[in-house]
């Protein structure tokens, strides 16, 4: 069954009332991933700078969290302070990190600091010393480090992110079984779709009106179908493997806007078993009331263990009935997991920037916005003002995302 | 929405698909003049969506205004202001053009059942009138529903700014409304805001729409009045507003363009609690009925001013509405539809592209922030 968006809630989120925001410390990196679009340009940036900008992202943007990003931001010498400066301005700090540098001392300073929740970069394409060679199912027990890492530490959200390639496609279902084992430890799990600017012939990059050679770029690609994954060919493999898996909210195309750019889909279970989803309704309200609230949106719960009063909402919401349902099937069985701890977890679906129809297609109401050179700016689109003075229009015979949806 | 009624219809239906609307904008051109217009009307009213017309209102009669509220008419929005050119009008200004906004809005009140907005697009000449619009609006709060003052907006023709388009440099003079004088073309929503403040002490927005390109820019300024025929007590807040489309979208899934019904009756100030202006409200409400205790039994209305800062250059970059509501479909995609002529006339979007020099001119955000 592909992705309806009438069973879906679109996120309200905009340019200037959005719960995201994204700062960059370093552009420098201990790995080498095969899909990273940055490029080590500048290094480390000033203190100063990074301070102002993440004023700048609660003043213009009302963010709830704020992504400390990279490069690496754990190499970042001042990254404890960034933390602190950020939950001292009453957001969440997030660190996007690939963990190879993070010891047990060093989580718990930044746990100290303020720190909301590590998302830990894994996966196959990053050539990480050790683990080489290893497929993404492989890659569970990795995951599976920073998780108990998090777990002990107690107070930090753990989440993943996964560039998903063409070869790797298939190993989607095992990364999400693993994770829903873990839905007490994992808060999130973002599978991206590998992207890379599309080089062929008749292909013309422009930008600013000009036309421009786009072979500075480390991620361009020949290959057309390798950077045509969409959310929905990732829902439709996943929902093979958990038939009950069901999305519940998305962010559109911007060119695109029937494109579904950021699919989440939210599981409800304890340390035992998963009981089932929630649905719009349940995105919706807790959206609508977190802003009447607390005057802006959300990016993630404040606090993963909801506990039974989620049940709640099966008044409004089916898949919190279905949910409801097959936990009382199971307290009816074993009647001790009427006190098991229930807790949400997120699986985020994302088909990052790509070009439809020779225009950028970017996520409509980004949580990752950033400042660059005092305007705001798709972070996906930094190296492209940095390295060519501004984002690339495109003509192409043939539209890669378009003739692939 | 332009082209022959099944391509319209057409139209219709992809926009409901794609952006979930609750109320369709037939515009033109003059929609009065398409021949299908009363079946335009019915297929967007079968749809479920509310259907606006807007119109200068010339050949607007009362048996085609009648058919048309037959059809489902949610609302009329009459587009009048000093510079149309229009017949028995000419050099009238815009205090003046009152009494034919008066026309419109007796004749929609006593169709009944059908609302009444105005559109007037503001030149640097004319903004000092606005005060005397908004007054005349204020006076009509039971007749008049909606009030848009629109900002004129060109194309800046300015030594350092070029504009190309799918590559190529074009000259910009062959555009309608390029200008030379940016002094024309800079009105802002604030200055607006600002000179509306001075003449009516209870101006009060209460929502914004951003810009893509400056999102510090308020494209879309929102005030709410609330008041009897004999009164306006004062505005809505944000609270209510975000109330109101929360629960719409809870409720029809989609959000609210404007209400069915403009008596919002006294139930209104409910939202007291938690809304500081409908509370001042109330309180200027709890007077006048202490003075004439005949006023308890006046019917509430709700009536907004829309002030509008549409497409324009800001530092070398297009900036537009962010979440724009009047996209519509162009070759089977979404567009603005303020840019549907940069499509249709030049086959693609403008560029704008600044020198270097041009550049320098051009205060980065950061330098904006207060301490």
């Amino acid at each position: 069954m592909s992705i309806r968006e009438d069973s879906l809630y679109r996120f309200p989120w905009s340019k200037t009332d959005n719960p995201g925001g994204w700062v960059e410390v370093t552009d420098d990196c201990n790995l080498h991933c095969q899909a990273c679009y940055r490029h080590r340009l500048e290094g480390h940036r000033s203190l100063v700078e990074v301070k102002e900008e993440i004023l700048a992202h609660r003043r213009f943007r009302n963010c709830d969290r704020i992504a400390i990003a990279g490069g690496e931001p754990l190499i970042y010498p001042e990254i404890v302070e960034v933390v602190e400066f950020i939950a001292r301005q009453n957001m969440k700090p997030m660190v996007l990190t690939n963990g190879k540098k993070l010891s047990w001392n060093l989580a718990v300073d930044l746990k100290k600091a303020g720190l909301f929740q590590f998302y830990f970069h894994v996966d196959s394409g990053q050539n990480r010393p050790g683990w080489t060679g290893k497929n993404e199912e492989e890659l569970n027990a990795l995951r599976q480090h920073y998780a108990d890492l998090c777990w002990e530490l107690g107070g930090v959200q753990c989440g993943y992110n996964t560039t998903v390639f063409r070869s790797t496609l298939k190993y989607i279902p095992g990364i999400v079984r693993w994770a829903r084992k873990n839905v007490h430890k994992v808060q999130h799990l973002s599978l991206i779709a590998f992207r890379a600017l599309p080089v062929g012939d008749g292909i013309e990059f422009m930008v600013n009106g000009e036309r421009t050679n786009v072979g500075s770029f480390h991620t361009t690609s020949s290959n057309l179908d390798a950077i045509s994954i969409t959310s929905d060919e990732m829902f439709e493999m996943l929902e093979r493997h958990f038939p009950r898996l069901r999305p519940c909210a998305y962010l559109n195309g911007t060119t695109a806007p029937e494109s579904h750019k950021f699919v989440i889909i939210l599981s409800l279970g304890s340390r035992h078993e998963v009981f089932g989803g929630a649905g719009a309704k349940t995105v919706e309200i807790d959206q609508a009331m977190y802003h009447l609230r607390h005057g802006r949106y959300s990016a993630s719960m404040t606090n993963p263990k909801v506990g039974k009063k989620v049940f709640l909402l099966s008044l409004v919401d089916r898949e919190v009935r279905k949910a409801f349902s097959s936990f009382l099937k199971l307290c009816a069985k074993h009647p001790s997991r009427l006190f098991d701890d229930i807790y949400v977890q997120a699986i985020n679906l994302q088909q990052p920037n790509e070009i439809v129809d020779g225009e950028k297609n970017l996520c409509e109401g980004c949580v990752n916005m950033m400042l660059y050179q005092g305007e705001w700016i798709h972070s996906c689109l930094l190296d492209e003002y940095r390295l060519l003075g501004g984002p690339i229009t495109a003509r192409i015979p043939t539209s890669p995302a378009a003739s692939s949806s | 929405m332009t082209g022959g009624l099944e391509e319209v219809k057409d139209d219709i239906l992809s926009c409901k698909t794609i952006t979930h609307c609750d109320s369709i904008i037939i515009a033109g051109g003059e929609p009065l003049l398409y021949p299908h217009l009363a079946e335009v009307v019915r297929f967007i009213r079968y749809h479920k969506m509310k259907p606006v017309i807007l119109t200068s209102g010339e050949g607007l009669t009362w048996g085609l205004a009648a058919e048309l509220k037959k059809a489902g008419l949610a609302k009329f929005h009459f587009h009048i202001d000093s510079g149309q050119t229009r017949p028995g009008w000419i050099g009238k200004n815009e205090t003046e053009l009152n009494a034919l906004r008066q026309r419109f809005a007796d004749l929609c009140w006593n169709l009944t059942g059908v609302q009444c907005g105005y559109n007037a697009t503001i030149y640097r000449s004319t903004l000092k009138e606005i005060p005397e619009i908004v007054s005349w609006a204020r006076r009509n709060i039971h007749k008049v529903q909606h009030c848009s003052l629109i900002a004129y907006r060109g194309i800046p023709l300015l030594d350092g700014l070029e504009y190309r388009v799918n590559g190529k440099t074009i000259d910009p003079s062959i555009v309608p409304n390029s200008s030379t004088t940016a002094g024309e073309i800079s009105i802002s929503t604030e200055e607006m805001c600002d000179l509306l403040s001075k003449h009516f002490n209870d101006i009060r927005p209460c929502a914004y729409l951003n810009g893509t390109s400056a999102i510090d820019t308020n494209k879309y300024l929102i005030i709410i009045h609330v008041g009897s025929r004999h009164q306006v007590y004062g505005a809505l807040g944000a609270k209510t507003v975000e109330c109101v489309q929360v629960f719409y979208h809870l409720f029809k899934g989609k959000y609210c363009a404007f209400l069915r019904n403009p008596v919002a009756g006294k139930r209104l100030f409910l939202l007291s609690l938690l809304d500081e202006e409908v509370k001042k409200a109330l309180g200027r409400f709890c007077r006048a009925v202490m003075k004439n205790p005949l006023r308890v039994f006046d019917r509430l209305y709700v009536q907004t001013v829309h002030l509008q800062q549409p497409h324009e250059i800001v530092s070398g970059e297009v900036n537009l509405c962010d979440d724009c509501p009047n996209m519509m479909m162009h070759d089977g995609k979404l567009i603005f539809s303020c840019r549907l002529d940069e499509y249709r006339l030049l086959g693609g979007l403008i560029t704008p592209v600044m020198s270097e020099k041009t550049r320098e001119v051009h205060t980065p955000l950061l330098e904006r922030i207060e301490p």
